[in-house]
C-alpha cells in the first residue's frame, strides 16, 4: 500500500514538472479575420505574441522593434497604436487598425530579440500576415523586406481546409535552398490532442529554390517559420551568441460547407 | 485558360479546312480573353468621405481598374437619387458631399455587372467638418423647402437650458466623439474579461495534479503513521 501510494505521488510530481521538450516557438501575429469585407465596418484587430502555438505556451514578448502595415507598396509605421495586454502573466501586443483603402494589407512585426536559455540562443521572428480588404486582392505577394521573410506563392486568405501554401524563404532578399520550416496549428483551446511529439511541429524543407508546400488539414490559423541562423552575433553579459532568425507567415483556412 | 487552348487547336484546323474561318474564331478567341477577367472577378467599389468629398474608386479583385462606368448617388435611408456621375481612367470619381446623411454609392460595370458601397453618416459628417445645422445652410443656397435636409439633431427634452440647441448638439458630438475613442478600449475590457473569466488548460489540469499530489502526499504520511 505504501508503495503504491509513494507511485502516486512520483507520478504527479514528475508530470506536473514543466516539460523541458524543444517546443517550436512561434512568433505570431494573428489579425480578426484575414478578409474585411464593407460590412465589417473594416475595423481589424491585431494580437501579437511569442508562442508554442499548438501547445499554447505564451512567453514574454517584449515591445517589438517595428510594427507596421504595407498597403498598396507604401508602409505605415503602427508602433504608436501598439497597447501592451498582459495574458497569463506574460506580456502581449495588441493594437486597432481602421481600413483606409482597399487592397491587401500585409501586417509585420520586427520583436526585440528573445534570449532562450535552454537554447543559449537569441531568437528573433520576423512575423507577417497578409489581410484582403473590400474585395482587392493585389499585394499579397510584395515583399516587405524584412531581414528574412517567407514570400507567399499561394495567395494567403480565402483558403479551404485541405489547401496547400507554398511560399518561398528568403533571407535578405534571396531565397534560401532547402531551408527549414516548422508548422504548427494555433491549437486555441488544445482541442486537439497530439498523438505523438513529432505531431505537435511539422517539418518541412523547402526545395533547391526555397520553395516549400504544406497542405493544411484542418480549419484555423497556420503559423510557418523557416529558420536560419543570422549572419550577426548579439552581446549578453559580455559574451556573443549566435542568433536565430525566423521568418513567418501565418494564414488562415476555414472548412469547406 | 484550357477552352483557350482548345479553340486555338480548332482554329488550326479550320483555318486548313475554310481559310475564310480564322478571323472569326480569332475574334471568339479575344471575345473569350476579354470576357473572362470580368466575369472571374466581382466588381466593387469603394469610397471613403474626407475634407467635404466623397471619393469613390471602382475596382475588380486582380486590380484592374473600372473605368467609364457609371456611379449612382443616393441618401441611403431615404433612398432618394442625389446625382449620378462616371469613373475616369483611374476608375475614380470624386463629387462634394450632396447632404450629411449616409450615402450610398451603386456602380455600374460592363454588362450589368454592379456594386454598391455606404458611407455612415458618421462618417459623411466627420468629413464635412462642421456641425450638421451649419451644412445645412451651405447645402441650401436656393432655399429649397427643408423636407430634404438632414434631420435636426434630436434635442433632449430634460436639459436645453439657455444656450439650447447648439449645447445639446455639443453633448451629442462629444458623446459620438468618445464612443469612437473608447471602442478599443471597451473591446480590450471585454477581451480580458473572458480572458480572466476562463482558465487554460494548462491551468486546469495543473491544478488537478496539485490536488492530485497533496491527496497523495497526505494519504501517504497517515498511511505511514499507522503502519
Amino acid at each position: 500500500m505504501k508503495r503504491v501510494m509513494l507511485q502516486a505521488v512520483l507520478t504527479v510530481l514528475i508530470t506536473a514538472l514543466p516539460a523541458t521538450v524543444s517546443w517550436a516557438h512561434f512568433g505570431m501575429i494573428i489579425p480578426s479575420d484575414d478578409i474585411v469585407s464593407k460590412e465589417d465596418g473594416k475595423e481589424i484587430r491585431l494580437q501579437l505574441m511569442f508562442i508554442h502555438p499548438f501547445e499554447g505556451q505564451y512567453m514574454e514578448m517584449a515591445r517589438p522593434k517595428a510594427f507596421g502595415v504595407m498597403v498598396n507598396g507604401k508602409k505605415h509605421d503602427l508602433l504608436p497604436v501598439l497597447g501592451k495586454k498582459t495574458v497569463r502573466g506574460v506580456s502581449t501586443w495588441e493594437a486597432a487598425y481602421r481600413v483606409r483603402s482597399p487592397g491587401d494589407h500585409v501586417f509585420y512585426v520586427e520583436p526585440a530579440p528573445y534570449w532562450e536559455p535552454a537554447e543559449e540562443t537569441f531568437i528573433i521572428h520576423y512575423s507577417k500576415v497578409v489581410v484582403d480588404a473590400l474585395e482587392l486582392e493585389t499585394g499579397w505577394d510584395a515583399e516587405v523586406g524584412l531581414k528574412t521573410e517567407i514570400v507567399p506563392l499561394t495567395r494567403p486568405y480565402g483558403l479551404w481546409a485541405g489547401n496547400v501554401f507554398q511560399g518561398i524563404v528568403k533571407v535578405d532578399g534571396k531565397p534560401v535552398p532547402y531551408a527549414e520550416v516548422e508548422v504548427e496549428y494555433y491549437n486555441e483551446g488544445g482541442k486537439i490532442r497530439p498523438p505523438a511529439e513529432p505531431y505537435i511541429t511539422q517539418v518541412i524543407k523547402a526545395d533547391g529554390n526555397g520553395v516549400f508546400t504544406y497542405a493544411m488539414p484542418v480549419a484555423g490559423w497556420w503559423g510557418f517559420a523557416a529558420l536560419n541562423t543570422a549572419d550577426f552575433r548579439l552581446k549578453r553579459r559580455g559574451k556573443e551568441y549566435p542568433v536565430e532568425i525566423g521568418a513567418v507567415i501565418w494564414v488562415k483556412t476555414r472548412e469547406m460547407r | 485558360m484550357n477552352e483557350n487552348s482548345r479553340f486555338k487547336i480548332q482554329g488550326s484546323k479550320f483555318k486548313i479546312r475554310v481559310p475564310g474561318f480564322r478571323v472569326v474564331n480569332g475574334a471568339i478567341i479575344l471575345l473569350l480573353i476579354l470576357s473572362s477577367t470580368a466575369y472571374a472577378h466581382k466588381v466593387s467599389i469603394y469610397a471613403y468621405a474626407e475634407d467635404g468629398m466623397i471619393h469613390s474608386e471602382g475596382y475588380f479583385a486582380d486590380g484592374t481598374r473600372s473605368r467609364n462606368s457609371r456611379v449612382e448617388v443616393f441618401d441611403a435611408r431615404t433612398g432618394e437619387k442625389l446625382l449620378e456621375g462616371r469613373t475616369d481612367n483611374e476608375g475614380r470619381f470624386s463629387f462634394r458631399i450632396p447632404r450629411a446623411a449616409s450615402i450610398r454609392l451603386v456602380l455600374h460595370a460592363s454588362m450589368g455587372h454592379r456594386n454598391d458601397y455606404t458611407l455612415s453618416e458618421g462618417e459623411v459628417k466627420e468629413a464635412l467638418g462642421i456641425p450638421e445645422q451649419e451644412t445645412g445652410q451651405q447645402e441650401e443656397p436656393e432655399g429649397k423647402p427643408r423636407s430634404d435636409a438632414p434631420p435636426p439633431p434630436t434635442p433632449r427634452s430634460d436639459t436645453t437650458p439657455a444656450a439650447g440647441a447648439p449645447s445639446a448638439e455639443m453633448e451629442a458630438m462629444v458623446e459620438r466623439v468618445m464612443d469612437r475613442k473608447l471602442q478599443p478600449v471597451i473591446t480590450m475590457l471585454l477581451k480580458l474579461q473572458e480572458e480572466a473569466g476562463r482558465p487554460g488548460t494548462t491551468e486546469i489540469l495543473g491544478g488537478i495534479g496539485y490536488i492530485i499530489g497533496l491527496m497523495g502526499m497526505a494519504m501517504y504520511f497517515k498511511n505511514r503513521r499507522k503502519g
